[in-house]
């Protein structure tokens, strides 16, 4: 029986799930208290300070936070109650729950099978890319004429950031010839993606921005004409889980994704874990290892917000359509050269 | 589960003339960036077709007002059209009752008013500026342009002892001297002005992804504004080159080097850097004025001075108090009064009768003039860029409601 109960509580995947809960609460709230910090430096403010003040304001969020969910949850008269309230719901376990499916390091994971974590990498994309529909049902369901013009701008989004997505995607999935996480990452000791294929790279930070409404394009949610859109008429805990706090959480799966695919993940020059149980403080030392870069590919996001008015609905598409569809289908093209000519690990 | 006979999207589609089906949005008044004012916005996907405004959601009946009151207590009542542009507004309606009270006014007083009109056009340039990059998503512009307004509202509490209602222009004259520390600080704050808002146009303005929201966006043409009569930058946006401190030539202004900035390209990008040069001659005239007001003297003309009692005269230089002014009436006749505000040109036209308050006080404010001017502007272009537009006109609804 003890023996069952320390290979419970020692098991790779129970680590994996208690980490990535807690780090990503403890990155959230480094991240909005940095966007906070950064922003209000830039704008000769001094940003949050009277909450912890020995911190510099750190826990303004958890403040925040606890204020939003005392608040009253109010539906509006005319909404689709259902869907008004499970909206933010299915956004935020989307949006975290993409992350779920990838590995932290090569044994910290959920997906117990090494044959379907491939399926795991392609998977958490297609979540990721479901996020947008959660925004829609959101914005369908305040039944209010901003909200649902938000939700359409939502949808025409989608359809100009998906294509260049998928294909930044599938331009590393050329350059490694593999979908399996772990092999990905290995492959990215010397050379992380990004440097292999830096225009993948880009369309790939590029269209995460679109998709996780980080400026310049906060476009389905401009606050300037459309009142911030879907969430219109969102307030407390369903503002926290969808506008307030969801977003946060798509763009850490998506900056987790992107730290695994360009930014080398766990990898390091000369260094390999042992087995799980064993070599703990190796493969946290490795799970902290991806969630720094994470942090700072979310920092980058964050600091958008300091230094960029939003970019027109019109334009955006335009970009989408031509710019990065175009630059998407040069990144496959070099990376089937890069295969070609051998080059690749 | 969901059943969409029953559950509408609220969507009033109007058959209108030519069978296009539009959605009108009511955007306004309670709305983040359209102010106090509704305007009913008919949207053709996403292309505005045609816009109606409804304003008067902040009327305060400031005309009506005026004839209840004191003349000399109108002033700090007048000021609250647009607190921005305190100086220029209480300048127009002191002008209006000079002329009609036939005052004079001391030199030291019209130098001192330039100086404080230029730097009211400048805290409502920075305020219309702000507000402009935030109705753009700037967050950082915003913070900038209140974050310098904030220094001219401390030269203000200086000079007057109120930051934002400064109530310091007077029939004749202005009220308090400036301590001697303002003119050093003015300098020191137009030094820091003039790098801040190079940084502001390369942060807001030449950013890629600002200028493409300003570029192009909201035209004008030059008829049009001077059909509309559209004023102050949103005339001088679009190619015409008039300015009611040239052409009135009040104050000290013809005695100064300066020019009125005009741009040509009718869009909110022109209206917006017609705002960015005007602040760069508002600094050349506040340097000038300061190397020649003159350090001491009466605070107004000949006419107040000898209704101020004598023992109050031995602080005309410093200071005037309003007590003996009270006892002063307005004579049959009108006074018209005319500035160049931040926003375009005051009107004001006093009626007197005789009484101590005014008949009949007729106020005309740029944000109303502009109003038609911006209409048009609106139509044909996309939601999105309504922000852009309404932000460049610096349109401002408690100063159209009067």
């Amino acid at each position: 029986m003890s023996m069952d109960l320390s290979s419970l509580l020692l098991s790779a995947r129970l680590w994996f799930f208690i980490l990535m809960f807690a780090a990503s609460g403890a990155v959230l709230l480094t991240v909005v208290w940095f966007e906070r910090k950064a922003a209000a430096r830039v704008q000769m403010r001094v940003g949050p300070y009277h909450v912890s003040p020995q911190l510099g304001g750190y826990l303004q969020l958890l403040a925040d936070a606890f204020k939003f969910i005392i608040s009253e949850p109010i539906v509006p008269r005319g909404a689709h109650k259902i869907l008004f309230i499970w909206g933010p719901a299915i956004f935020v376990t989307l949006a975290f729950g993409a992350s779920l499916l990838l590995p932290l390091t090569p044994e910290l994971r959920l997906i117990k099978d090494s044959s379907l974590l491939p399926y795991g990498l392609v998977f958490s994309l297609v979540v990721l890319l479901l996020v947008s529909i959660a925004v829609v049902i959101i914005g369908w369901s305040v039944n209010n004429k901003f909200a649902y013009i938000g939700a359409a701008r939502e949808a025409l989004l989608v359809a100009a950031y998906e294509l260049p997505l998928i294909l930044s995607f599938l331009a590393m999935a050329i350059l490694y010839g593999t979908l399996n996480p772990i092999e990905i990452v290995q492959k990215q000791t010397l050379l992380v993606g990004a440097i292999l294929n830096p225009l993948a790279f880009l369309v790939f930070i590029t269209t995460t921005a679109m998709a996780t409404a980080r400026f310049p394009f906060e476009i389905a949610d401009y606050e300037g004409d459309v009142a911030t859109g879907p969430y219109s008429d969102y307030g407390g805990i369903f503002l926290v889980l969808s506008f307030a706090g969801g977003t946060y959480y798509a763009t850490f799966s998506y900056s987790f994704l992107a730290s695994l695919l360009f930014l080398g993940g766990w990898a390091l020059p000369g260094y390999a874990p042992g087995p799980w149980p064993q070599d703990m403080i190796g493969h946290l030392t490795l799970a902290i290892w991806v969630f720094l870069k994470t942090t700072v590919l979310m920092f980058f996001f964050a600091f958008l917000r300091a230094a960029m008015p939003v970019l027109r609905l019109d334009h955006t598409l335009v970009l989408g359509w031509r710019g990065l569809l175009a630059l998407g289908f040069l990144a496959v093209l070099w990376s089937a050269a890069l295969r070609l000519a051998g080059v690749v690990p | 589960m969901i059943r969409t006979e029953e559950y509408g999207l609220v969507l009033k589609e109007e058959k209108l003339e030519g069978g296009r089906r539009v959605l009108d949005l009511f955007w306004g008044p309670q709305h983040p960036s359209s102010g106090h004012t509704r305007f009913i916005v008919e949207l053709d996907g996403d292309v505005v077709v045609n816009v109606t405004p409804d304003p008067g959601y902040v009327h305060r009946t400031m005309e009506k007002l005026g004839e209840t009151r004191h003349w000399i207590q109108n002033i700090p009542l007048f000021e609250r059209l647009s607190l921005p542009d305190a100086i220029n507004v209480t300048w127009a309606y002191a002008m209006a009752i000079e002329r009609l009270a036939k005052m004079d006014v001391s030199p030291r007083a019209q130098h001192l008013r330039v100086i404080m009109a230029e730097l009211s056009r400048i805290s409502t340039h920075l305020y219309d500026l702000g507000l402009h990059a935030i109705m753009i998503g700037s967050s950082t512009g915003f913070m900038w342009g209140f974050g310098l307004r904030e220094l001219v509202v401390q030269l203000w509490a200086m000079v007057s002892g109120s930051r934002t209602t400064p109530s310091w222009v007077l029939p004749g004259g202005v009220r308090t001297a400036p301590p001697d520390a303002f003119y050093e600080q003015t300098k020191g704050f137009l030094d820091y002005l003039e790098k801040k808002i190079d940084e502001f146009v390369r942060l807001v303005i030449k950013n890629p992804v600002g200028y493409y929201r300003l570029k192009d966006v909201g035209y004008l043409s030059k008829e049009d504004a001077a059909r509309l009569m559209a004023t102050g930058p949103g005339a001088r946006g679009s190619g015409i080159d008039w300015d009611a401190r040239r052409v009135y030539k009040y104050g000290v202004y013809d005695e100064l080097e300066w020019e009125v900035c005009v741009e040509d390209g009718g869009d909110s990008l022109a209206r917006t850097m017609v705002r960015i040069c005007e602040i760069g001659q508002s600094a050349r005239i506040i340097r000038q004025a300061l190397d020649r007001v003159p350090k001491d003297g009466p605070l107004v003309g000949e006419a107040v001075l000898h209704r101020i009692p004598p023992k109050q005269k031995e602080t005309i230089n410093q200071i005037i108090k309003l007590g003996a002014l009270f006892t002063a009436r307005l004579p049959e006749g009108e006074g018209l009064g005319i500035t160049e505000g931040g926003r375009g040109r005051y009107f004001f036209h006093v009626y007197g009768d005789g009484t101590e308050k005014p008949y009949r006080v007729r106020i005309s404010t740029p944000s109303w003039q502009n109003l038609r001017a911006m209409i048009k502007a609106f139509i044909g272009a996309r939601l999105m860029d309504l922000p852009a537009i309404y932000g460049s006109f610096g349109y401002f609804p408690p100063e159209q409601d009067r």
